[in-house]
């Protein structure tokens, strides 16, 4: 009974800490611009993400390594050290893009000034992370993250054409207005697959299994978890789709003010009660997902150069990784403190994620089917064919992600 | 562990994706730098003001409903007269191409008027006669801008 309410919680954990900022300027703004078109995206994305957390989880379960142990291993040295930069370039990025998300939350919510709200959050965070332990850090904001089913509730309660949301999930090319509009649905494409399939999330997932001191016995627990927990959260991400092609679409904007524009589909349908439960939704998600971001890079730095990681040890154990995470928090929130507009700042995050995406998830297939590192818990022959399949589309989209951001104007059109 | 046996074409590969990345981040600095305005760059301008006038329009709606906290009024609203300000700075300086010079004129002046709308709004909260009057300016702006956008694209 025990096994099976922490099965649960940890599957409504995912789900609630499934969607970020970038999740959510993506889907609705290409809800608001191409309706269902991309809702394929968003399966297909999904599917890549549950096969590669589901890799990363059972590494974590039998070997207890972290990603970045082996990514030096496996990609060397140099290459391994020019990942680490680049993936923490935009987990710093991503990180100040939440904290100035949380921070707009907050003044739509108080009313009090953006950059004394940037210190509130910096604290808040700061403490969170200090004074919570990891498996309390993954259920507070990954179930008070689940505020965010208004969204689901509005989605549906905006009565949309099922039979056009059916289509939207085969491949499609939407009809469009003008030429230039194809390169942006292709950029939507491939930004919406990036955001699904970021790699802070895979090295989170993976080393929390080892936070969790996962064992092999653990291997149907993180099947479940990574399956049913990212696919309900990818559930409540294409809901965003949704209100974006229902309410923001037919209203005439393409570009929405987020993250405030997000709670006026949710406010019109559930008054004062819906926006509440919008701007909580977003206020947890946005915030478990900063964290997420500053402890994957301390992960990530800790474990390309050996140091001692892990919440479970303690500062006086872990003083470097533990010194790690304050700085990422500390220089995210001095970057948003700039004046930087979070919003355009993480679609910038985005697009680099998905370049630097298949440094590390080449790592991850080359161990997890590993028969002599796994023994028999290496990858099956389904695992394997999807786990390539993906690698080769993550990294075609990675060739294409920055033409077509520069052809597309940043994104603009 | 025993290692991958390492291949060429993997060090091309990673290779070829930093230096996308490096590319991409030198986009983004260049892309501030960029002054010069072409009908597509108007288009897009064009379209950014489109869609904060709409989304005024929506929170005139919503706000006159009663279904909307003050708070969450006035700060949206502040936002999108920001990023009004900022369009009209950018439509402001920017050097035209000959061929766009009177469009950009027109948007100068949809973006004035929008701001002007924007602050009207600004102070109507409560008043539901005069959010609802907004709310049908701020759609007849919407609409200007649309045509706009469409004499642009042609």
């Amino acid at each position: 009974m025990h096994n099976l309410l922490e099965l649960f919680l940890g599957i409504l954990s995912a789900m609630g800490g499934f969607v970020d900022i970038g999740e959510l300027v993506f889907t609705l703004n290409a809800g608001a611009k191409f309706g269902y078109s991309l809702l394929w995206i968003m399966l297909f994305g999904t599917v890549g993400v549950i096969v590669y957390g589901e890799m990363a989880g059972r590494i974590a379960a039998v070997t207890h390594l972290g990603i970045f142990d082996i990514v030096r291993d496996r990609i060397g040295f140099a290459a391994g050290l020019a990942t680490l930069v680049a993936a923490n370039l935009v987990n710093v990025m991503t990180c100040a893009s939440e904290i100035g998300g949380i921070a707009i939350i907050l003044k739509l919510f108080l009313g009090w000034p953006y950059r004394f709200l940037i210190f509130l959050v910096l604290f808040f965070l700061l403490a969170a992370v200090w004074f919570l332990p990891f498996k309390w850090i993954e259920r507070t904001f990954g179930l008070l993250g689940l505020f965010m089913v208004i969204f689901i509730f509005s989605a549906v309660a905006l009565q949309p054409d099922w039979s056009r949301v059916a289509a939207g999930l085969a491949p499609n090319v939407p009809e469009v207005r003008e030429q230039s509009d194809y390169f942006l649905y292709a950029y939507f494409a491939v930004a919406l697959f990036s955001a699904i399939m970021l790699p802070y999330e895979i090295y989170f997932y993976n080393a929390g299994g080892v936070e969790d001191r996962w064992k092999p016995t653990d291997i149907t627990v993180n099947r479940f978890t990574s399956g049913l927990g990212f696919a309900l959260g990818s559930l409540l991400a294409a809901s965003l789709i949704g209100v974006g092609a229902e309410y923001l679409r037919p209203h005439g904007i393409a570009d929405a003010l987020l993250p405030g524009a997000a709670a006026l589909g949710p406010m019109e349908l559930y008054g004062k009660v819906g926006l509440a439960a919008a701007l909580a939704g977003m206020f947890f998600a946005f915030s478990g997902a900063a964290i997420e971001t500053a402890l994957s890079a301390a992960y990530s730095f800790a474990q390309f150069w050996g140091w001692p990681w892990g919440k479970f040890r303690g500062p006086k154990n872990a003083a470097r990784f533990y010194f790690a995470w304050i700085v990422v928090f500390s220089l995210a929130a001095l970057l948003t403190l700039t004046g930087i507009d979070p919003v355009e700042l993480v679609e910038y995050s985005i697009v680099f994620s998905i370049v630097i995406l298949p440094l590390t998830y080449l790592p991850v297939v080359a161990v997890a089917r590993n028969k002599a590192i796994m023994g028999k818990f290496a990858n099956g022959r389904l695992a394997n064919v999807l786990g390539w399949f993906y690698l080769i589309v993550s990294t075609l989209a990675a060739l294409a992600a920055v033409p077509l951001l520069i052809v597309t104007h940043g994104g603009k059109g | 562990m025993p290692r991958l046996r390492k291949r060429g074409s993997h060090v091309r590969l990673e290779s070829a994706l930093l230096l996308f990345f490096a590319i991409g981040l030198l986009f983004l600095f260049t892309r501030t730098l960029n002054k010069s305005l072409d009908a597509a760059g108007l288009k897009i301008e064009a379209g950014d003001l489109r869609s904060v006038v709409a989304q005024a329009a929506l929170i005139a709606g919503v706000a006159a409903q009663g279904k909307m906290t003050a708070t969450f009024f006035r700060k949206q609203l502040n936002m999108l007269q920001d990023r009004v300000d900022k369009t009209l700075q950018k439509l402001s300086m920017a050097e035209p191409k000959s061929e766009i010079e009177s469009k950009l004129a027109v948007a100068v002046q949809l973006a004035r008027a929008s701001r002007a709308e924007l602050s009207k709004l600004g102070s109507a909260f409560g008043a539901r006669e005069e959010t609802a009057m907004a709310k049908r300016e701020l759609e007849d702006l919407a609409r200007q801008l649309w045509s706009l956008e469409q004499a642009v694209a042609a």
